[in-house]
């Protein structure tokens, strides 16, 4: 896939092996810009049953994406949501191993609406509360799927403990394999060992639950997309992340009023307020980090070993300081509220 | 060696003509947003031309301070703390050029994440929660430079 030019025929070859009728014809192809890993493209789809817009997911070539995930562990994931039908995401259609597109490739119903975040920026208080309580309902129909929502082959940590030490272990790898050394990332670790909260229970989560990838359709019902890091885990990840993203794009619809977003979630969920509630998703907005982080640092590192020529990465590295100050200040200010929260007998223990 | 106008003023006449000339002819939104990441490296390059071997020169020094009292304590991290800061000591590069004086701070680096795990677990003055407050100072001096490298308006740009 060199050009769109010869992307239509590929993309009716596509429909036409995952069972679209023999006479669809693809036009309109566009470049969608934004994100930093995937290319993805608009495109119309026509045939005698009608006149659909879809959207393509598609690896970019080698060396040119900061992050490397499996289209086919996505297309696996969300063919079984679509069948499902009960997730509020746009309907998984298609999907090629790159036999005909080059490179492996989802087509999706396209989602006739802004993206979240673009929607909220522009709108005023009290449509951004309304949103914030939509949102809520949209993290609870995701996580209310369940861990069993993910197909056989998708990893199951063998209990919350696994799960959390692994997200720990995994921001020391971060640090490791980073080009440099890095105090903030090793304050962090040591942070998040010494502060665990209760235990959830673990269900299917989206991985990288944030405005940008929450659209909203025509009805002007929430649509989520982008389930490359979906796994089975903390709901309370998908939460922590999107505060984290709010911090560097706001606004935060969760932040506007974490109490009563909490609540919100808990009682469409039956999930205990101590178990979610401001100060939890506060520890996993930073517990979250890793991988997302640890993708954006791994480009930069390429950088530094000239492996990797990217403008985006060069251009990161300015998030890097962004982000020290976001979790050094987020763990300061969460320790003051916890230590805040905890009875006197309690400090004593400590 | 021109060291009249300085690098820093060299990168503000790029950022301007960039600015000015370059960006209002630009209608592609993703030339634009390209454009807006160059601004903003540009940007980082102007102050790290300016502060960064001194920056790195005083932080390094903070760090070696602090470094040796935690070294000299008793917290069970205080063993691990004095081997890199022995490393760092023996390594320290005579030269002044960039990647000698990188390399000597990412040294220095490893000797401030080492004093970072040693000391947080301790709470109390009496079992090195002075100790701790030193190091986070010197976790802020880093994250003020860093800022001051970034700008405080900082911005991510090209998710959409």
């Amino acid at each position: 896939m060199t050009t769109t030019t010869d992307l239509p025929a590929r993309l009716e070859a596509v429909l036409r092996k995952n069972g679209a009728p023999a006479d669809v014809s693809v036009s309109d192809v566009k470049p969608i810009p934004g994100g930093y890993s995937l290319l993805t493209y608009g495109f119309t789809a026509t045939s005698a049953e009608g006149t659909r817009r879809h959207v393509l997911r598609t690896d970019p070539p080698a060396g040119a994406a900061l992050t490397s995930t499996d289209r086919a562990h996505e297309w696996e994931l969300l063919a079984e949501l679509t069948a499902k039908g009960t997730m509020p995401m746009p309907a998984a259609l298609a999907f090629d191993d790159g036999s005909i597109l080059e490179r492996p490739g989802i087509v999706l119903d396209f989602v006739d609406g802004p993206q979240l975040g673009a929607h909220a920026a522009a709108a005023d208080d009290t449509d951004r509360r309304r949103l914030a309580g939509q949102l809520a309902e949209t993290l609870a129909a995701v996580h209310g799927a369940g861990a069993d929502a993910a197909p056989d082959r998708y990893a199951r940590p063998a209990g919350w403990d696994e799960y959390v030490d692994g997200l720990i272990a995994a921001w020391r790898q971060v640090e490791a394999d980073h080009a440099e050394r890095n105090p903030f990332l090793r304050y962090v670790a040591c942070w998040l060992e010494a502060h665990k909260p209760p235990p959830a229970p673990l269900t299917l989560v989206h991985g990288e639950f944030q405005t940008g990838n929450v659209m909203i359709d025509a009805q002007g019902r929430m649509q989520v997309i982008d389930w490359e890091y979906a796994h089975v885990g903390d709901p309370r990840f998908d939460l922590g992340w999107c505060q984290n993203v709010a911090a560097f794009a706001p606004p935060d619809l969760i932040g506007l009023d974490p109490v009563a977003f909490c609540s919100r979630y808990c009682e469409l969920t039956g999930t205990s307020p101590e178990i979610v509630n401001p100060l939890t998703v506060g520890y996993f907005a930073i517990l979250a980090g890793a991988k997302p982080f640890g993708a954006m640092l791994a480009g930069v590192a390429a950088m530094a070993r000239g492996e990797n020529h990217l403008l985006t990465s060069a251009y990161l590295v300015s998030a890097e300081p962004f982000t020290h100050r976001l979790f050094l200040g987020g763990t300061r200010q969460l320790e003051a509220a916890m230590a805040a929260q905890m009875e006197p007998s309690q400090m004593d223990a400590r | 060696m021109i060291t009249a106008p300085t690098t820093a003023q060299l990168l503000d006449v790029v950022r301007r003509e960039l600015a000015e000339k370059v960006a209002p002819a630009v209608t592609d939104p993703q030339v634009a947003t390209s454009l807006h990441m160059i601004d903003q490296i540009l940007r980082t390059l102007a102050v790290r031309a300016e502060h960064e071997l001194g920056w790195m020169g005083e932080e390094m020094s903070a760090i070696e301070m602090v470094a040796s009292r935690v070294a000299a304590s008793d917290l069970p991290g205080a063993a691990s703390v004095a081997q890199a800061l022995e490393e760092f000591r023996a390594n320290v590069s005579p030269g002044l050029h960039s990647a000698d004086v990188a390399a000597d701070y990412n040294r220095a680096t490893e000797v401030l994440s080492r004093t970072v795990e040693a000391t947080f677990p301790a709470v109390g003055p009496e079992d090195g929660g002075e100790l701790r407050a030193a190091v986070n100072v010197l976790l802020d001096q880093r994250l003020a430079h860093e800022t001051d490298v970034i700008g405080d308006d900082f911005q991510l740009v090209g998710r959409s």
